[in-house]
């Protein structure tokens, strides 16, 4: 449910960088969306052909960067993939890895005409 | 092949323009302001956080009639009703509702909002009671000094694993409606280790809204975080 206002955040964001350029209107979207990221991108690319409507982002597609996640352990301070929050160091088996990728969700570019 | 972006057009007249912004970032500098104004006057605000019905209001009344060292002031989040907001000052301290309609998290620019219309006395402790949900308040930055997670003892203390953005967003865990422990299944050590599981600093009190009991902890607790908002203003003056 919190994917609307993002998805609202990130219509705002094209809208304000194609007036900015002097564009008419934003054709795509490029999105970093981390696997850690708490956002569901099918739920993400719903709210924004709502929120798109009526500005020059109506109907962008959106192309999406997925982030793989990365976790650092605490412990053994060992970098390993992270598929979930629950994921073990492979290392020494610690929980609770810090999250050191995977959790951006940014705007990167954007494709006006 | 287009040499502009690799479409397959053989020319267009559009271009790429990058950004680079995460869509999070107007929240995270509303946040940012609203840390700043409680800094500046030593205010230190919680943002509770929790399923519905765990007892964050109950929590906070007797919250409010329990804890004397400072005002207490509180902020109120729900999709409908100023029932809340009604039973914290029937308790004794200036709330403000904040309504979000069928918004389903509170965000820094609502907080900012209220707080300008319950301007907060100087160190005076803030409580932000979070829209009741386990999932996207964790993702929203009011500018609190901590987020504070309550889950009562009626519900599975697998939670933490199951919603594992909140566990790990939080820094104490109030573990509530333990005066109904004798009547329930409910295996404490089991929520613990699931906490602990997504996130190993997490701190727990247990505690009774009805009964009062644990309270003394939980007063501490906030007591001990006071300076730290009392120490940012000198660092940021």
């Amino acid at each position: 449910m919190h994917e609307l206002t993002l998805a609202c955040d990130m219509v705002d964001i094209a809208c304000e960088t194609a007036t900015r350029e002097g564009a008419e209107r934003v054709e795509a979207i490029e999105l970093e969306i981390g696997l850690l990221s708490g956002v569901l991108a099918e739920a993400l690319i719903f709210g924004f052909a709502t929120a798109c409507r009526g500005t020059v982002a109506e109907g962008a597609g959106i192309e999406l960067f997925p982030e793989p996640g990365r976790g650092v352990c605490r412990q053994c301070g060992r970098i390993s993939s992270l598929e979930t929050f629950l994921t073990r160091c492979p290392e020494c088996g610690s929980p609770g890895l810090c999250v050191s990728g995977g959790d951006c969700l940014r705007l990167r570019a954007i494709r006006v005409s | 092949m287009c040499v502009d972006c690799g479409c397959d057009a053989e020319r267009h007249d559009s271009r790429r323009v990058e950004v680079r912004r995460d869509l999070l970032a107007a929240n995270d500098r509303l946040a940012a302001a609203n840390r700043l104004y409680f800094a500046e006057k030593a205010i230190l605000a919680l943002n509770l956080v929790s399923s519905p019905g765990s007892g964050k209001t109950s929590i906070l009344e007797r919250t409010v009639a329990a804890f004397d060292s400072r005002p207490v002031v509180v902020i109120e989040g729900d999709q409908q009703t100023g029932r809340d907001a009604e039973r914290i000052k029937a308790a004794g301290a200036a709330a403000v509702q904040i309504n979000t309609g069928s918004g389903c998290h509170l965000d820094a620019r609502m907080v900012a909002a209220a707080i300008s219309e319950l301007d907060p006395p100087a160190q005076s402790c803030l409580f932000i009671e979070n829209v009741g949900n386990l999932v996207c308040p964790a993702m929203f930055d009011l500018g609190e000094a901590a987020k504070v997670v309550i889950i009562s003892v009626t519900e599975g203390e697998d939670k933490p694993e199951k919603y594992p953005y909140m566990f790990r967003a939080a820094s104490l865990c109030l573990i509530n409606k333990i005066d109904l422990l004798p009547h329930l299944d409910f295996d404490l050590a089991a929520l613990k280790a699931s906490a602990l599981a997504v996130n190993p600093a997490m701190i727990f009190i247990g505690l009774s809204a009805r009964s009062g009991e644990g309270f003394s902890g939980w007063l501490e607790w906030i007591e001990a975080q006071c300076p730290v908002a009392a120490k940012a203003v000198r660092q940021g003056g």
